[in-house]
């Protein structure tokens, strides 16, 4: 049995006796002191607050603060049989759920939720203490939803450290034998239009960077990112439709500002040769079945021959 | 979709250079929106630069199992209806056939004015009690429920004065007090000798029509000595004024008649602004004067209360529907029979007045946020009620004027008086606390209910909340 995680700390907390009394009974009955309790709550403080806040930006945390599963989080981390048992009956299930979920795969799946399982009652060991996952939870969002995030770190990371290590027999069986690597086309750009594109990008609420890259980067779905971001798809749709016309203008702008001419800056941004070859990508997928190679290059010919084609296009 | 140029998304991803990632419980919480604007954009900013968390950020939202059908929709060509030109033209529709719907529904009331108008002007010639008798009191309480305006708008201060000034002239008038007098007075005065004698005439023969309709038997029997006499006025005053006995004998009798029921004149303006219920009744039959009396009371009580919304002129849809619910009353009363008694009328003009009170009883919800709100215009509008910081509800119940709202670790809120108080309830059984979150509230009424929770819990009163066991 350990006490990771609940030893008293003065701090933050020292002023708000009559908060953390009421906090405290509504923590529930799981083994965890009134003493421990209040150690959690300065250690969180401490840890999301700055030195210097007020009694009631304090207040104001621990009101925001999910206590009963932040305490019932502590407690199993601390060993408590009784919040053990709470915590099996009420995420047992919901772990292998969420697995399957993440994994898609039910094999991967079991594997991933006896992973995350283990971390959380604490096979590893510091200093001769036993370390629980739970004793990382802090209650600013619901345990569920933080045991789906920390599983699906636990998934990307594992993923991460799989791909590093595929084998030369995968990579046949993907097709991609003795594959070379695959350079982008070495197109000097013009160091204005980098600068111009990332003057405007910073400019960028970090709202909208994100769906810029969720969108363009990871090639997630309209109804994914509005998921994340709890708004309808349509508006996801509305923001990059008007991110991608403002993009434009803006850079085009930034680049007459930097003395190019209206029609060199068009010209600038609309001759990349990289355009060209995600708009044949468009094309051969319009024009034929699933490429049994994927992602291999087409041959590009010098943009200023009139309309965009290419070596492999009629 | 309109694509970036390329430059965009390659300095999108050269520009990825993510300091430390959030922890897991940001994470988490970012995903449930419970981070504060500040705190929220940090993550936000972080997950603009660092693929490794988007991808655990977008793993996460798709375990929660409640959109992956949706995911899998090939979303990335908007479907039609976000085609600007057709949502537009969809609006644009609606309009149309809203636009349509009134139109029609205002071409449906003149149809009958001109109508009503020119049969009524004729009394101009012969006298009103001829068409009075000659007509069947249906046909007339149609007519005049057409006819007469809803209101009688002065056209500016400088009217008002100078009504209230007629008003108390008792010879000036005849002894009428009533809006209608003071109106003739203000358009004679305004218009001089180009004021339409017609639309004077009108006007009488409606007062006139007026008292047959709620008294046709006593205005029948004085019709003869009546017949070639301009049209008496009503006039609400129960004691003559010294001008009223200028008229002959038998015409101040008919007015002193006429008097005892002039406020019923208030009830066929309510009709008139639902002429459509009006047509509907078959026959008006003579009402017993108590009886007439009665309502009128009730009536003019509840017109006192709506007499600001109808004076501002333009009638909303909700001023509308509430005027139709008050003509079906008023047309129910004025079809009831002879032997209808007081006591029904008061009866009906009760349950008039409680349906007034239900639909300005605050309508209760939950915003997405987990935020208690109210509306006191039927949905409309909707306000947030401040009830505690940080507490997410999740659970609502209202039965009338006693509500209960149920949120996060165990915060269960109650109101008796339709939310002006509230009043923090902690649960306890046996010496435990309600610590999970209340996921339903039931009541049945006041006294019996139900809480569960999270934890599958259900703790169950049967006192209003006094006292609690758990099952």
């Amino acid at each position: 049995m350990t006490n990771h995680g609940v030893q008293p700390i003065a701090g933050p907390a020292a002023g708000l006796e009559s908060v953390m009394t009421e906090l405290f009974q509504k923590s529930g009955d799981f083994g965890l002191s009134r003493e421990q309790f209040g150690a959690i709550l300065n250690e969180i403080a401490t840890k999301y607050l700055p030195t210097d806040a007020s009694p009631r930006e304090t207040a104001e945390l621990f009101a925001s603060l999910r206590v009963e599963e932040l305490a019932l989080a502590r407690a199993c981390a601390a060993g408590q049989e009784r919040a053990w048992e709470v915590f099996m009956a009420r995420y047992r299930e919901k772990l292998y759920d969420i697995a399957g979920y993440i994994a898609r795969e039910n094999s991967a799946a079991r594997e991933l939720a006896d992973s995350l399982y283990a971390d959380l009652y604490g096979t590893t060991t510091r200093e001769g203490q036993r370390v629980s996952k739970l004793s990382s939870y802090t209650g600013r969002g619901s345990l569920e939803g933080w045991l789906r995030t920390v599983m699906a770190q636990e998934f990307v990371n594992r993923y991460r450290r799989q791909r590093r290590l595929v084998s030369l027999d995968e990579e046949n069986e993907d097709g991609a034998q003795f594959a070379a690597a695959d350079p982008e086309p070495t197109v000097a750009v013009d160091p204005r239009v980098e600068t111009a594109t990332d003057e405007v990008l910073s400019s960028l609420p970090p709202e909208e960077r994100f769906i810029l890259a969720s969108y363009y980067l990871d090639g997630r779905k309209l109804a994914e990112i509005a998921g994340i971001l709890a708004v309808h798809e349509s508006t996801i749709s509305r923001k990059l439709d008007k991110l991608a016309k403002s993009l434009r203008k803006q850079i085009l702008t930034s680049l007459v500002k930097k003395g190019m001419s209206r029609r060199q800056a068009e010209e600038a941004l609309q001759v990349d040769v990289r355009d060209l070859s995600v708009n044949i990508r468009e094309r051969m997928a319009q024009e034929s079945s699933p490429a049994a190679f994927p992602d291999k290059k087409p041959e590009v010919r010098a943009p200023d021959s009139g309309p965009r084609t290419s070596g492999l296009g009629p | 979709m309109e694509q970036v140029p390329k430059i965009v998304q390659q300095r999108l991803r050269s520009a990825a250079r993510p300091g430390a990632h959030p922890d897991a419980n940001m994470l988490s919480a970012f995903s449930e929106k419970l981070l504060g604007e500040g705190d929220r954009t940090q993550v936000l900013g972080h997950l603009a630069e660092c693929a490794v968390c988007r991808e655990t950020v977008a793993l996460a939202n798709a375990a929660k199992g409640e959109a992956p059908e949706a995911s899998a929709v090939p979303a990335a060509r908007p479907g039609w209806l976000t085609w600007p030109a057709l949502r537009w033209g969809a609006l644009a529709a609606c309009v149309v056939v809203v636009g349509t719907a009134v139109t029609l529904h205002y071409e449906w009331r003149p149809e009958e004015r001109p109508h009503a108008a020119a049969e009524i002007s004729a009394p101009a010639a012969s006298p009103p009690t001829v068409l009075l008798e000659s007509r069947d009191a249906g046909e007339l309480h149609e007519k005049l429920a057409a006819k007469i305006p809803p209101t009688l708008p002065y056209q500016s201060e400088r009217d008002r004065a100078m009504a209230g000034k007629l008003a108390r002239e008792p010879g000036a008038t005849n002894g009428r007090t009533d809006d209608y007098a003071v109106m003739d007075r203000l358009q004679a005065g305004r218009a001089g000798a180009n004021a339409p004698a017609a639309d004077q005439v009108t006007r009488n023969a409606l007062a006139n029509s007026i008292s047959v309709t709620a008294g046709a038997a006593n205005v029948r029997q004085k019709a003869g000595g009546a017949a070639s006499a301009p049209a008496p006025v009503p006039s609400p005053a129960p004691v003559s004024p010294p001008g009223a006995k200028t008229a002959g004998a038998e015409e101040a009798k008919q007015r002193d008649d006429v008097s005892k029921v002039g406020p019923v004149t208030e009830t066929v303006t309510v009709e008139a602004e639902a002429p459509q219920m009006a047509t509907e009744s078959p026959s008006v039959k003579p009402v017993d004067k108590s009886a007439v009396n009665k309502s009128v009371k009730d009536k003019e009580a509840n017109q006192a209360q709506k007499a600001p919304a109808r004076m501002v002129g333009g009638m909303g849809l909700a001023d509308r529907k509430a005027d139709m619910a008050r003509a079906e009353t008023t047309t129910a009363e004025t079809t009831t029979p002879l032997t209808t008694t007081a006591e029904t009328v008061s009866v009906q003009s009760k349950k008039s007045m409680s349906r007034a009170g239900a639909s300005a009883a605050p309508r209760w919800t939950l915003s997405p946020e987990g935020g208690l709100q109210r509306s006191i215009d039927s949905g409309r509008t909707w306000q947030t009620v401040p009830l505690a910081q940080g507490v997410v509800f999740r659970a609502l119940a209202a039965n009338d004027a006693d509500i209960w709202a149920g949120g996060n670790a165990g915060v269960l809120y109650h109101s008796s008086d339709a939310g002006q108080h509230w009043t923090q309830i902690t649960p306890r059984a046996g010496g435990r606390l309600l610590a999970g979150d209340i996921i339903a509230v039931e009541f049945a009424d006041p006294q019996h209910g139900k809480v569960t929770t999270s934890n599958h819990e259900s703790w169950i009163t049967s006192d209003g909340g006094q006292s609690w066991r758990v099952e």
